[in-house]
């Protein structure tokens, strides 16, 4: 049973036991892991946790296998750690997405929106279609200069019958991110919408791609800004929620 | 369900899946993996799952570092 000694291996996400040398010892016993336990790397803990959306935000469906993907039963348990974890002060949600499923998108959004804990966004590369509640449901929201975002509508795919009510529901689930997204940005319905339905800048489809600084002149996002920008702004952030943790309690 | 993304459909439903290897989730450490399976009960890691950034500076969780498929 090559596996017995499996147990023996330290647990690493728990510092207190990686310093045990006895458990290091039957680490070395296991051949077939190569070159395990050769390094000592100090332990440290972020506070901050971060959260990569990257490729399709996958929903109800499993895309085919040449997509990357997100998956969202993934992702909300991560949410949950990260809000009940005390060692945890504060997470940075990293996006380079191209949408995905609306439903999906919406509930990792409406997740983030109801943490306690401070979140902030960061576009890089690209926050597209889905990905835009996405980046504005963090307490502040970053971009990349270069990153872009596209806002076009949402189109039916699958069996779209020729009837007002195809129409009506399509409308529907198009409010859903449209109401989420000027609830929790700077920008005007009126003015998401005028995006959304813009023509002449997009080759294959209607709507409009929006630049780092472009974003945040449309009220968008909060700032255009990196990586240094983003980690102190959560920090700011977890500064002024202790502060006020502190006044809470002397009252 | 409605998909939102400036890709165009045909893209993202293409199924030419001739060359893409089964690529397994593992628990391991208490973090999650997408481990391609190799021999000996081991599999090649292929994306760390965490919202740990420290996990990823790891040197034994590096990708194509072999950890194994089963938990005892």
């Amino acid at each position: 049973m090559p596996f017995d000694q499996e147990q023996e291996f330290p647990d690493t996400t728990n510092p207190q036991k990686t310093g045990n040398r006895k458990r290091r010892q039957g680490v070395k016993k296991i051949d077939t892991i190569k070159e395990y336990g050769q390094t000592d790397i100090p332990e440290t803990k972020s506070n901050i946790h971060c959260l990569p959306i990257v490729g399709q935000i996958e929903g109800h469906l499993v895309l085919p296998p040449q997509n990357k993907t997100t998956k969202y039963e993934h992702i909300i348990p991560q949410l949950v750690a990260v809000e009940q974890n005390p060692d945890i002060e504060g997470l940075l949600v990293i996006l380079n997405t191209v949408g995905g499923d609306v439903e999906a998108g919406l509930a990792i959004a409406e997740m983030i929106v109801s943490m306690s804990k401070p979140t902030v966004s960061l576009v890089l590369g690209g926050g597209h279609s889905i990905g835009v509640p996405v980046a504005v449901s963090a307490q502040y929201s970053f971009i990349a200069e270069t990153a872009t975002m596209t806002i076009h509508p949402i189109r039916l795919s699958g069996l779209v019958i020729g009837v007002p009510q195809t129409w009506e529901y399509l409308e529907k689930m198009q409010d859903r991110v449209i109401h989420f997204v000027t609830k929790h940005s700077h920008i005007t319905e009126e003015k998401f919408r005028q995006l959304m339905f813009r023509t002449g800048e997009l080759a294959r489809d209607i709507g409009t791609v929006l630049l780092g600084n472009e974003a945040v002149d449309v009220g968008l996002i909060n700032a255009v800004g990196g990586l240094s920008a983003a980690v102190e702004k959560v920090q700011e952030l977890i500064d002024k929620q202790k502060e006020q943790n502190k006044k809470g309690r002397n009252r | 369900m409605i998909l939102y993304t400036p890709m165009p459909l045909e893209t993202v439903m293409a199924s030419d899946n001739d060359a893409v290897p089964a690529y397994r989730e593992v628990q391991y450490c208490g973090i999650s993996f997408l481990v391609e399976p190799g021999d000996k009960g081991m599999g090649k890691i292929v994306q760390v799952r965490s919202t740990d950034p420290y996990v990823y500076l790891k040197p034994e969780f590096q990708p194509g570092r072999e950890i194994p498929l089963f938990n005892g």
